[in-house]
């Protein structure tokens, strides 16, 4: 209970400003002679009464645990900055979710024309399905058609002449950032629109249109003010009306969406990619505040979770994600370009997919 | 590779009103702007002297006044993120002497956590070229022709984007202690791999680094609107 006191008990309530001041008790709960001489002063010039109560001594680690501690005290809870949900191991049952998620993945990544990157974004409290997503650095359009053309006879040949897999895919964006110029692409085509972004993309698009207004609106206020002008007390005041205003709203949406609550950004949720990620993504990831990433193959060219760099390492960041790599067999991608090859099969899909994305 | 740039296509980059519009709010390139009057250097207070001085050796003083208008224009979309209750960061992109594309932080108004200054900023630029019919040779050939000037060093995020692009060069206000990806925290800017064709462009920071911070003081002593609950709560003026 030491840390965090001390932010939590100096609370601005408009004019008037409430303090509170903790001192530890000591052994026999006396306290005459362990608050501070400055303290007794204070006391005594506005009679003030003190009291003795219990506080716990460390900080909560669940949620379950702060209510508990709450009893005792009122604080606000921090969760840990560092995940640890799945460090110490999965069930079956949650080893078999990840591995269908990344099936998921590794089914978007068979594009019509080579092997990309997918990405699928899960809520796993809910198992639902956020976004799924792959590469649209050289096409707009997530593939689904497994078309049978000639550049997937060249590529099978590659795979399977070569060992690592890693070594035929220059269509994934992520192990190849730089060259976007140099591949072929239809019209419509982005440098930037690596899997990941646009997994988070289509998530805020989610969360706006399953939450309309609050934040969305607030931000409009006075584009055409001169931009020299700081915010007037005024305006505070409509930033505090809005925020309750949200949380109104809130309650109303979730009438309509009863298992629905209004996400920040994605805190608590998972990211499967087939690919480990580039710099751009890899910190992308932590500004949206991904809970877990899963990851199928290294990208030993430019990967930042452990190839070249390891932004999970990075201690100066705000928010950590736990990182996981999922160890497929081998095969599992030549598998996957053979599927390309064979029109219509379709075996590997899993069935029974939540259908969360239909936006 | 037939000559990427055809008159008439830099006749439409570079429109002869030197407005350009935005989303927002058009950004007037007023004259002065482009060749400042030394009243309007003497009035802002100096970035870090030894930036000031490593600049005006190597460039010039005319070309440091240059690089203080543009972060200048910066600035002002950095307010206008301000404004919109947005993290204060903005950022112009400058081609051939003229701003060519601007942008700010939307983060908050997006639910997007990605949509930084600079990210803004490419997109105009992408959405702008693509209607050109550019190729992407041709629009990779453009970036590598590019200066960005942003508020704030661009972080690991953007630093990573700007050099999978080819940018030319970067001038940018205040380091970034917790994201940098200029130096503070990674070097992307020189890290880019060669071999996969990666080019490393050149960072200059410090340029009007106080306003920048002055802006974030302003905002984060405000407190972020959109920030998680448990963190931080608006704080509420008398």
């Amino acid at each position: 209970m030491s840390n965090g006191c001390e932010s939590n008990i100096l609370m601005k309530y408009r004019s008037t400003q409430l303090s509170v001041i903790l001192c530890l008790a000591g052994e026999n709960n006396s306290q005459v002679d362990i608050i501070p001489q400055e303290v007794v002063g204070l006391i005594d010039s506005h009679q003030l009464d003190t009291f003795i109560t219990k506080v716990c001594r460390y900080a909560p680690l669940s949620k379950e645990e702060w209510v508990e501690q709450c009893k005792l005290w009122p604080t606000s809870f921090h969760p840990p900055t560092y995940n640890i949900s799945g460090i110490t191991g999965f069930s079956q049952e949650e080893s078999q979710l990840v591995c269908k998620f990344m099936k998921l993945a590794l089914d978007l990544a068979k594009s019509k024309w080579q092997m990309v990157n997918a990405a699928v974004i899960v809520d796993p409290s809910t198992n639902e399905v956020i976004a799924r997503t792959c590469d649209q650095v050289y096409s707009c359009s997530c593939p689904i058609n497994h078309e049978v053309t000639k550049n997937h006879d060249n590529m099978l040949l590659n795979s399977s002449a070569t060992e690592e897999p890693k070594l035929s895919f220059d269509g994934v964006s992520c192990l190849n950032p730089w060259g976007w110029s140099n591949q072929k692409s239809c019209d419509s085509w982005h440098p930037l629109r690596h899997a990941a972004i646009v997994a988070i993309e289509d998530s805020a698009a989610r969360d706006r249109n399953l939450f309309p207004g609050g934040q969305h609106d607030l931000a409009e206020i006075d584009h055409v003010e001169p931009a020299l002008t700081s915010p007037s007390p005024k305006k505070q005041k409509t930033i505090s009306m809005d925020v309750n205003d949200l949380e109104e709203l809130n309650s109303h949406t979730n009438g309509c969406h009863p298992e629905l609550s209004r996400p920040y950004l994605c805190t608590g949720y998972d990211i499967y990619l087939v690919w480990e990620p580039c710099a751009m993504c890899a910190m992308a990831l932590v500004h949206q505040r991904i809970k877990r990433i899963f990851y199928a193959y290294p990208n030993p060219t430019a990967g930042a979770l452990g190839s070249v760099h390891r932004l999970q390492g990075e201690k100066s960041l705000n928010h950590h994600y736990a990182v996981f790599k999922v160890l497929l067999p081998r095969e599992s991608l030549n598998r996957g370009i053979m599927s390309l090859v064979s029109k219509g099969d379709h075996a590997k899909k899993p069935s029974n997919m939540p259908h969360g994305v239909s936006l | 590779m037939r000559p990427f740039l055809l008159p008439k296509v830099r006749n439409h980059l570079h429109p002869k009103s030197a407005t350009i519009s935005t989303q927002s709010r058009p950004l007037r390139l007023h004259p002065c702007l482009r060749r400042p009057l030394l009243s309007s250097a003497a009035t802002t207070p100096p970035p870090v002297l030894s930036t000031v001085f490593s600049l005006m050796a190597s460039c010039g003083d005319r070309e440091y006044l240059d690089v203080v208008a543009f972060m200048k224009l910066a600035l002002e979309q950095a307010k206008i993120a301000f404004d919109s209750l947005e993290v204060p960061v903005g950022c112009v992109i400058v081609m051939d002497g003229k701003v060519i594309s601007c942008g700010r932080n939307r983060t908050n108004e997006t639910r997007n956590a990605t949509r930084h200054a600079e990210m803004e900023a490419i997109d105009v630029l992408l959405d702008q070229w693509k209607k050109l019919k550019l190729s992407k040779a041709e629009v990779s050939e453009m970036f590598s022709k590019c200066y960005l000037y942003v508020t704030c060093e661009p972080c690991i995020m953007c630093a990573g984007a700007l050099s999978f692009l080819g940018i030319k060069e970067v001038y940018y206000g205040c380091a970034n202690d917790k994201f940098g990806g200029c130096g503070s925290i990674l070097s992307l800017h020189t890290m880019s791999c060669e071999e996969a064709g990666g080019k490393s462009y050149k960072c200059t920071g410090g340029i009007m680094a106080e306003e920048a911070v002055s802006l974030f003081r302003n905002f984060y002593e405000l407190g972020n609107p959109n920030a998680p609950k448990p963190h931080r709560q608006p704080v509420q003026q008398p």
